[in-house]
């Protein structure tokens, strides 16, 4: 059973704030996550935080805090037994002390029994630990009182930060060692420890495999519904005559090219749609999703998930305008990526697409004989059959891996927040990235809903 | 809500409550993928003949996420009585076992379909005030 904890920067910040606190005492925090009970991995999604007020302790020093009485805490234990969700009880460590103490022990064991065997439902309770640099350490508890650790908690917000035991390397090979030399041992370990979704195998979504594959991606879920065909060779890696011939599956080919390589990268190919349940609930597991996809319908999708189950998404893509009365002519030919943040605004709020294009795309996948109507009465923009080129597909996945590892890296000397949007231009020569700063609008009522999205 | 009433797709609780203050019967209905609302006996103005009918809207998936609102459908061809033609009023395809036709009354150019503003009550709003404004002769 693999078990995560996720959260956004902004509640992250929220955190620390408060359970840092300025008087160097230990402080606490009530996180209320709504659980996604899945066969082989449970993951909390931080909901609501509620910051218990210094005061409100019954105790406070460096080293020590005692949670208010239970008087206080009962009023929230209705609240999570009405809502089916998970209490995280965190509380700061200022002093640095990297583990849960004997103390911390008896407080979880005088709360935590109590609380599982209040709340009906099977979702897990558990602890954490702040750490004066923010980072996390957490726990939950059976209802027999055994402590099992939370294996990864991550941050998604203008950087990308996960925490958890990641494996350190012994015998390095010079594999590693090349990628270290540039990124850091932290980085590599923590880029073995993760699962990466790909969503899309085709111009943008193979150069994002290879990249993700030499960047020791511990798990890569490559996920296409598509036959590779003749018209995929001029930009698909790892394509070859004999695919197209016999119709392999794009998945397929990326997976057997993965094992060919016999480097140490899990691979588990999904053939299938965006949304359906089995590609919804495994994209759900994964810690980063790269959106390889040029229709709208499926991007929003994508977009949806990363927002419900809180994870990092980046989505990439091309255009392409020719001159119509010159064929083979360009006009515009860019590369593009975004980085999406489950609490800000989402690819609808940032116009990259228009909300009628949307619904358009809807009735094409789901209402093909009305989509034809309307296509007959000239009311939709009519689809560009140009297709993109290798230069332009390697660069949106060039933007889009070196972005993931800045954000978990930190190497940039600016703001990772300017780099929301990227954009190259291989017709007009310009390079600009900027930020989007706003809510989460068309998509604000599905973060952090989890499994429950689905119903939404 | 009244026995036999179908709800078979979920909506967003604003727009529940601007379908019931309506005061009239309607359905939320999933044929395949495709889903509609549908207002039971919408009351059409003079001089649209006839002057009760089920007016549909089609609701696309990603409505509640955000996709935009078009157009309406009736399940009964409309004339006016004064005479007059009523113009882009086509045959569409089936929908829950019935025929229905097509109006094709869009937001003007520059009206963009605003995610988390625009909602089917707005939407129904737009279309009573189109069909008053068509009453009176005003051509969409």
């Amino acid at each position: 059973m693999v078990i995560k904890l996720r959260m956004t920067g902004k509640q992250h910040t929220t955190i620390k704030s408060h359970v840092l606190a300025p008087d160097g005492k230990e402080a606490g925090a009530l996180l209320l996550c709504e659980p996604v009970l899945h066969e082989e991995t449970t993951i909390l999604l931080i909901k609501e935080i509620i910051n218990i007020p210094y005061s409100a302790c019954a105790s406070r020093t460096p080293v020590c805090l005692l949670w208010p009485t239970e008087d206080y805490l009962m009023p929230q234990y209705e609240h999570l037994e009405k809502e089916c969700l998970s209490l995280i009880m965190l509380h700061s460590h200022p002093n640095g002390f990297n583990g849960f103490s004997n103390t911390d022990n008896e407080n979880d064991l005088k709360i935590l029994p109590r609380l599982t065997s209040c709340i009906e439902g099977k979702q897990p309770h558990g602890s954490a630990i702040m750490l004066p640099d923010g980072s996390i350490i957490a726990r939950i508890m059976s209802e027999s009182g055994e402590f099992t650790s939370i294996d990864m908690v991550s941050v998604v917000g203008d950087d990308i930060r996960y925490f958890g035991d990641f494996p350190n390397f012994e015998n390095n090979t010079d594999f590693i060692k090349k990628t270290e030399q540039v990124y850091g041992s932290g980085t590599t370990s923590i880029m073995r420890g993760l699962k990466a979704g790909v969503v899309g195998c085709s111009g943008t979504g193979s150069p994002t495999v290879e990249l993700l594959l030499r960047y020791h991606i511990g798990h890569l879920v490559p996920i296409d519904f598509d036959k590779i065909e003749e018209g995929n060779l001029n930009r698909m890696l790892m394509s070859r005559v004999e695919d197209a011939d016999n119709g392999t599956l794009k998945v397929d080919r990326c997976a057997q090219w993965i094992e060919e390589t016999r480097l140490p990268t899990k691979v588990t190919p999904i053939n299938g749609l965006i949304p359906c349940e089995i590609t919804t609930d495994t994209l759900a597991e994964c810690d980063v999703l790269f959106g390889c996809v040029d229709n709208v319908a499926a991007r929003h999708a994508l977009n949806k998930i990363a927002c419900a189950y809180l994870i990092p998404y980046f989505d990439l893509g091309v255009a392409i305008k020719e001159d119509r009365s010159l064929p083979g002519s360009l006009r515009q030919a860019v590369a593009r990526c975004h980085y999406l943040q489950p609490d800000q605004s989402c690819l609808l709020d940032r116009e990259a697409f228009s909300a009628e294009r949307l619904r358009d795309e809807n009735f094409r996948r789901d209402d093909p004989e009305f989509y034809k109507i309307l296509k007959e009465l000239g009311y939709t923009g009519e689809r560009s059959d140009i297709q993109a080129v290798m230069t332009l597909t390697m660069e949106a996945a060039v933007m889009a891996m070196d972005d993931f590892m800045a954000r978990l890296n930190g190497y940039r000397v600016v703001s990772n927040k300017e780099f929301d949007e990227q954009e190259r231009s291989f017709t007009h020569g310009y390079y600009e990235h900027n930020a989007h700063s706003s809510e989460n609008i068309a998509l604000g009522i599905f973060l952090a809903t989890g499994d429950k999205h689905k119903r939404l | 809500m009244a026995d036999g009433l179908r709800r078979e797709f979920l909506l967003p609780e604003e727009d529940i409550q601007f379908l019931n203050g309506l005061g009239i019967e309607w359905e939320a209905i999933q044929d395949g993928n495709t889903r509609g609302v549908i207002l039971c006996g919408f009351q059409m103005p003079q001089p649209f003949q006839p002057r009760k009918l089920n007016l549909k809207i089609k609701v696309p998936q990603d409505y509640t996420s955000g996709a935009a609102l078009d157009m309406f459908f009736t399940d009964e061809h409309v004339t006016r009585s004064d005479g007059k033609s009523i113009e882009r009023l086509t045959e569409s395809n089936h929908f829950d076992n019935r025929k229905w036709w097509q109006w094709s009354r869009h937001y003007p150019k520059n009206t963009k379909w605003r995610p988390g503003i625009n909602t089917l009550g707005t939407h129904i709003s737009y279309i009573q005030h189109i069909l008053n404004e068509e009453a009176r002769g005003k051509i969409w």
